[in-house]
């Protein structure tokens, strides 16, 4: 006999910096998440516009604008409410705060541990 | 009046002019301090006095005092300002009573504006030696106040002299307040930059520091294929290195943060029993691999705690990364969370069976870069930051943090957080208040 099982929700993964990016993907997609990237806000609303994301994990410092411009626009993109995770290396004060604000389903710290990350993807998950 | 005093005026008349030709000029460069140090020029009074008599028995006296001194009159408070703004004057003597009612005092605010000199000494005379208008003068701001009735030469170059350099003293620490001012002022400017520079450097290194960590952990978790047991070990040695730099740059920013008084908290109300059960998952594996047995007890139910989660989690972790690093194998760490008597607050202490410190140790363990034993001397690495870091999160909670330690024995800290939020003292403290109550 046959389970069905659920189809892992599609993850929008927004990072410039190409190797964490990859790390990133790696990581998800190990975990069976399907996962589309980008490298900026430009791209990371022409990829949203075209593969319909479930989750969105930010980076907050980008090439174009910040993380958290960019989960406004994706919110304006799509016809639903994303859930997203931010995550930066920088420890620049109330970017936490800032991201609570903006209801993020959490904020993670780089160098971040694959449990904080898988964690965060599968509360975010929770919400789709 | 008569021809004496018509005498006496021209006289006056003639003899200000020559002062004022010859008067030495003096800056006022906006509020700038001036020292008009006697002996050095001669000093240029203003004397102001309706009574053509007054003005030369004053006149005379100054003169008979020092010779050198420069003395222009003026008999009415719009020929006193005329004289304050074409000369360079060190010190006005105002006649309390002026014509017409008026009272000389009262001029002190505007003539001292005019001049842009705060300090510009005056002296007032009256004819009517009473303690109402010398109180009265001095409410106005004079120096001092002579009667004109038994007035002597010594007198009143005692009450100028003394006058100018108390202006001058004045002036001098006015000076140095602005020097003090302005170089407050740089250091919190180096201090920011400080702070930013160290931000700008934890982000330029946390970006590699994450992509070789999270390649490590990829290859680690078996992502590009199978490892045997060993393997697994050496890559989580490399994790925890990289686990161990990420708290040294964390660290470096805090402090940065802590100094300018940047570091805030973000309070919010916290089960203390999840924050510390995570800490002691993430530690329990470093605490394995040395051989110590890494243990938590929650010592009473304890109702949600008003705290900053991140910096309680960074304060537990920070007593734990301590405890593993001085304690030896076999050795034992024990985690509790308690509360007071009154239960108002919430009792952190991490106690350890390890090395313990030196009692004279003890007084300023909590301060910036004290390491309890010298790095070459253990092998342990650190900027002896981590208990500072401990002691400003505890502070700005409005708590307090003790330690408690016997050489060879260990050590036991103790953190108490009140339950309730309370306006937290500043991270920026002196460093008297930054120590750490010891015993």
């Amino acid at each position: 006999m046959q389970t069905l099982q659920k189809k892992k929700p599609k993850v929008l993964v927004v990072d410039d910096h190409n190797p964490i990016l990859a790390a990133l993907k790696l990581r998800l997609e190990h975990a069976n998440y399907e996962v589309v990237v980008a490298h900026d806000n430009l791209s990371a609303c022409v990829k949203a516009r075209e593969s319909n994301p479930d989750i969105a994990l930010l980076d907050i410092d980008l090439p174009d604008g910040n993380g958290f411009d960019l989960s406004e626009k994706l919110d304006q993109l799509s016809t639903k409410t994303l859930p997203k995770v931010f995550i930066t290396a920088s420890k620049s004060e109330g970017l936490r705060k800032q991201a609570e604000y903006r209801g993020a389903v959490d904020f993670i710290e780089k160098p971040f541990t694959c449990e904080s990350l898988l964690a965060a993807i599968e509360e975010a998950e929770l919400r789709v | 009046m008569n021809m004496d005093f018509l005498k006496l005026a021209t006289d006056l008349s003639s003899e200000s002019g020559d002062a004022e030709s010859t008067t030495h000029s003096t800056q006022f460069a906006g509020n700038e301090p001036t020292d008009r140090s006697r002996g050095a020029d001669p000093i240029s009074v203003l004397l102001v006095d309706d009574d053509d008599v007054d003005l030369e028995s004053v006149r005379r006296l100054l003169r008979k005092a020092d010779d050198s001194i420069q003395v222009l009159c003026a008999q009415d408070i719009i020929s006193a300002q005329q004289k304050l703004l074409s000369s360079s004057i060190d010190i006005v003597i105002l006649d309390y009573l002026l014509p017409n009612g008026d009272v000389g005092s009262e001029h002190i605010s505007e003539l001292r504006e005019l001049t842009r000199d705060t300090h510009l000494p005056f002296i007032m005379l009256t004819g009517f030696g009473d303690e109402k208008r010398a109180a009265a003068s001095f409410k106005d701001g004079a120096s001092d106040y002579l009667s004109k009735k038994d007035l002597t030469s010594g007198a009143i170059y005692r009450a100028l002299t003394n006058a100018i350099d108390k202006a001058n003293l004045a002036r001098k620490l006015d000076n140095h307040r602005a020097i003090i001012l302005h170089t407050n002022e740089q250091l919190k400017q180096s201090n920011e930059q400080i702070r930013a520079f160290y931000q700008t450097v934890s982000h330029e290194l946390k970006s590699p520091l994450t992509g070789a960590r999270e390649y490590i952990a990829l290859v680690r978790d078996g992502v590009a294929g199978e490892l045997n047991s060993a393997q697994k070990e050496m890559l989580n040695f490399s994790i925890d290195c990289c686990d161990s730099l990420t708290t040294l740059i964390n660290d470096l920013v805090d402090t940065a943060s802590i100094e300018n008084g940047k570091l805030r908290l973000s309070i919010a109300s916290h089960d203390m029993r999840k924050i510390a059960s995570d800490c002691i998952t993430r530690y329990r594996v470093a605490a394995e691999n040395k051989g110590v047995l890494l243990n938590m007890k929650m010592v009473r139910d304890i109702p949600a705690v008003d705290c900053d989660k991140v910096r309680i989690d960074q304060l537990i972790s920070n007593l734990l990364s301590n405890a593993i690093k001085f304690t030896e194998k076999s050795g034992k760490i024990m985690l509790s969370i308690d509360a007071d008597k009154a239960m108002r607050s919430v009792v952190i202490s991490v106690k350890d069976t390890g090395q313990g410190m030196e009692t004279d140790i003890l007084s300023s363990v909590f301060d910036k870069f004290v390491q309890a034993k010298d790095n070459a001397e253990t092998g342990h690495n650190g900027m002896g930051v981590g208990l500072y870091l401990c002691k400003s999160i505890v502070d700005l909670h409005g708590g307090e943090i003790v330690v408690h330690s016997r050489i060879n024995e260990g050590s036991e800290f103790r953190a108490i957080i009140p339950m309730k939020a309370v306006r937290g003292k500043d991270a920026n403290t002196s460093e008297e208040e930054t120590k750490g109550s010891c015993s």
